[in-house]
């Protein structure tokens, strides 16, 4: 039965796939104008690119710089099926002559710093994931990294703001880097705007099942939270925080989505989504491949994308809209602003 | 020349069951809106032609043989042993563990002790359910899938900063193994590792097994009929838990041996169904070792061109999903595939001790 259900969902994502590709099918990429085209091939984790998450942004990145037609980009990408399959997928690219590797998420880290060293030719970039000194990064090789903290705390305003019992609650993934930074950020937010404010929060621990991947987990959580007051809980840990959404829902309170904008990719939450904390993967992959092909390769081997480069910040509200009073949004707009111009800072500073 | 004969009509369903999974994918494909051929070619091509393809395809193909082995001894004995996935993870968590907790072995010690301490854990890991079905008559497909579960959240739990977590990471993994305990590769510039040997070496040992020894006539005795094999006198619950034993061992064989010659370190979702995949594998060859090692090469063909057809075509390299599945469909209803065909009707299914004479000739 296992099977048939995997060759169901490996049937579906065929078609997916088909639809997906139907678009850029045709968009090889170069025009008249483009003495060199250059190509860009993007690796998958596991998740493989149907997974409405990392990998299908990411490579929303690559089919923006594609149909930019003065960057003269043509992309592809290929799936990863097991964990040893990275090196192998980007060596592929490598040897048919691409110019740029994208490699989606921490998971790769390791295998990419192999490749982007054995392949100095080659530019690479990984999404969410940044090489310390002591790794010795070589120069064809960039992490793009994000401030969540900022995301998280333009959303932390906007639940102080809008609060009615004046406590609001986070359930969260593993507690890695990005994920303590969108939790810092909150809380600072919630402060900001509601000094007297109580933020609730719970990390998923290594006895808590699969790890971002524990939708009945996040689910129990954010009604724990909820019956201790909370009126407002933002989900922020992959399908861990997509059952807090549902917990949200569930008890008929406010939810706050993550990494894209949710109200588009887990409509199940809608519901009860006011907004979502967003962190650009596309912008950013998009914004590597201009770099390589602009000949202003980082030498940092680090681009940031904060508030102000538009990296990171909130959704649209939807449906949430007509709930959330004209100055609330005024105040929010307004925190954006000195966000990106550098006069508000979230006070978070976690590498 | 009848032995050649012999085994190509034991080889000819399933060659045709592979060709009808290719011709059902193909139409998949042809919905999709690409050319099928095209994919086909870019598959061959990815899998044979390009740069160190030919040792990826190799490097894909061992744990399909281990793995292969691991469930044809258990449907030897009549044991539908699904938790190779489970015992996989087993195998792989403590040939990570001994790889890079011991230090300053020599390589001639530190492989074996990390390869005897991967087949260690699928051992263990597989007995269980051989003895709840010993014991107590419990369906080893029920408990075998549900010790995969566990044995995934166990592994997930023991790297995600747990125990085996490497602190040092900014991902969830454990740390690399000594070098030490790195399986040397075999051709320089490429990562085709040792595994492919003892890969090879492994299906003549069960074989002979299975074929030449006590132990598997016993096995045989035991899947063909257990009340007959109880009134020889045969120990039907210790051959079980024995089975399992030996199915779990190589299971573990094939987790320590991704670790030790491929990926050097453990990550959270190691293994994405090769232990479901290799179901299909032992379903193609047969449940014959010498088979295992075709069927196990056109599954790992299959894996390695994938992302090539892919890069070429912008077809899923989930295809190969749709094919392995198909071709299981196939195999599991040979008669279908002999109406397809119009093939003469043989005695559909040979009594079961010819059938094994057949095989031993």
């Amino acid at each position: 039965m296992m099977r048939s259900v995997r060759s169901l969902a490996a049937a579906a994502a065929i078609v997916m796939a088909a639809v997906a590709c139907g678009g850029n099918s045709g968009t090889s990429g170069g025009g008249a104008s483009c003495s060199k085209t250059y190509k860009v091939g993007l690796v998958t984790d596991v998740g493989k690119l149907s997974d409405k998450s990392f990998n299908a942004t990411s490579w929303q990145g690559v089919v923006d710089a594609q149909n930019d037609k003065s960057l003269c980009v043509q992309g592809k990408a290929i799936e990863s099926n097991q964990p040893t399959d990275y090196a192998k997928n980007m060596q592929t690219f490598v040897d048919q002559g691409y110019d740029m590797v994208v490699a989606v998420g921490f998971l790769m880290g390791d295998d990419t710093l192999a490749e982007a060293k054995k392949n100095s030719g080659t530019k690479f970039a990984i999404v969410d994931f940044a090489y310390t000194p002591t790794q010795s990064p070589p120069a064809n090789l960039t992490g793009l990294v994000f401030k969540e903290d900022q995301a998280g705390f333009e959303i932390g305003a906007l639940a102080g703001l809008m609060t009615k019992t004046g406590t609001v609650g986070q359930v969260l993934g593993l507690k890695i880097p990005p994920v303590v930074r969108y939790a810092e950020g909150y809380k600072a937010g919630v402060k900001y705007t509601n000094p007297s404010a109580k933020v609730l929060e719970v990390y998923q621990g290594p006895g808590d099942g699969a790890a971002f991947n524990n939708p009945d987990w996040g689910k129990a959580r954010a009604i724990d939270e909820i019956n201790q007051n909370a009126d407002i809980i933002f989900g922020g840990g992959g399908n861990t925080g997509n059952g807090a959404l549902l917990g949200a829902l569930s008890k008929q309170k406010a939810c706050i989505g993550v990494d894209t904008d949710q109200f588009v990719s887990y409509p199940d939450a809608d519901g009860c989504l006011m907004t979502s904390a967003e962190k650009k993967l596309a912008t950013a992959v998009k914004t590597a491949i201009t770099d390589m092909v602009k000949n202003q390769w980082p030498s940092s081997n680090l681009l940031t994308f904060d508030a102000a480069n538009g990296g990171v910040g909130i959704s649209s509200y939807h449906d949430y809209d007509s709930k959330i009073p004209a100055d609330v949004k005024t105040k929010i707009t307004d925190i954006q602003k000195k966000l990106a111009d550098g006069s508000l800072q979230t006070g978070v500073n976690i590498s | 020349m009848r032995l050649v004969l012999h085994w190509l009509r034991q080889a000819l369903v399933p060659l045709l069951s592979v060709i009808c999974g290719f011709i059902v994918a193909g139409f998949a494909v042809f919905l999709s809106g690409a050319n099928p051929v095209d994919a086909l070619v870019a598959l061959f091509q990815g899998a044979f032609l390009e740069r160190n393809s030919v040792s990826e395809t190799l490097i894909a193909t061992i744990p399909y043989i281990f793995l292969g082995l691991a469930v044809a001894i258990g449907f030897k004995a009549g044991l539908f042993n699904i938790g190779a996935e489970g015992q996989f993870y087993l195998g792989a968590i403590a040939g990570t563990y001994v790889g890079y907790s011991l230090h300053g072995l020599p390589a001639i010690v530190h492989i074996p002790l990390a390869v005897a301490a991967g087949m260690l854990g699928g051992l263990g890991y597989a007995v269980i359910p051989g003895v709840l079905k010993a014991r107590f008559g419990a369906h080893e497909v029920i408990t075998t899938i549900m010790l995969n579960h566990i044995a995934l959240a166990v592994s997930d739990y023991l790297i995600n900063r747990g125990p085996m977590g490497d602190p040092h990471a900014s991902a969830p993994k454990t740390p690399f193994i000594q070098h030490s305990a790195e399986l040397p590769i075999l051709i320089p510039n490429a990562r085709l590792h040792l595994g492919l040997l003892l890969a090879l070496a492994a299906v003549p040992i069960v074989w002979f097994l299975i074929e030449r020894t006590t132990v598997g006539f016993r096995l045989r005795a035991v899947g063909l009929n257990q009340t007959a094999a109880r009134a020889a006198g045969i120990s039907v619950g210790w051959t079980i838990v024995l089975v399992m034993a030996m199915s779990g061992a190589l299971a573990g064989l094939a987790g320590a041996d991704e670790v030790l010659g491929v990926s050097h370190f453990m990550p959270p979702t190691f293994s994405v169904g090769y232990g479901f995949d290799s179901i299909a594998v032992a379903l193609v060859a047969r449940s014959n070792p010498w088979g295992i090692v075709p069927a196990a090469f056109l599954f790992g063909s299959m894996r390695s061109g994938a992302g090539f057809m892919q890069l070429q075509t912008q077809v899923s390299a989930d295809l190969i999903s749709v094919v392995q599945a198909t071709v299981i469909i196939f195999v599991a209803a040979p008669v279908m595939v002999r109406w397809l065909f119009r093939l003469r009707e043989r005695p559909a299914i040979p009594t079961p001790l010819a059938a094994q004479e057949g095989a031993a000739v």
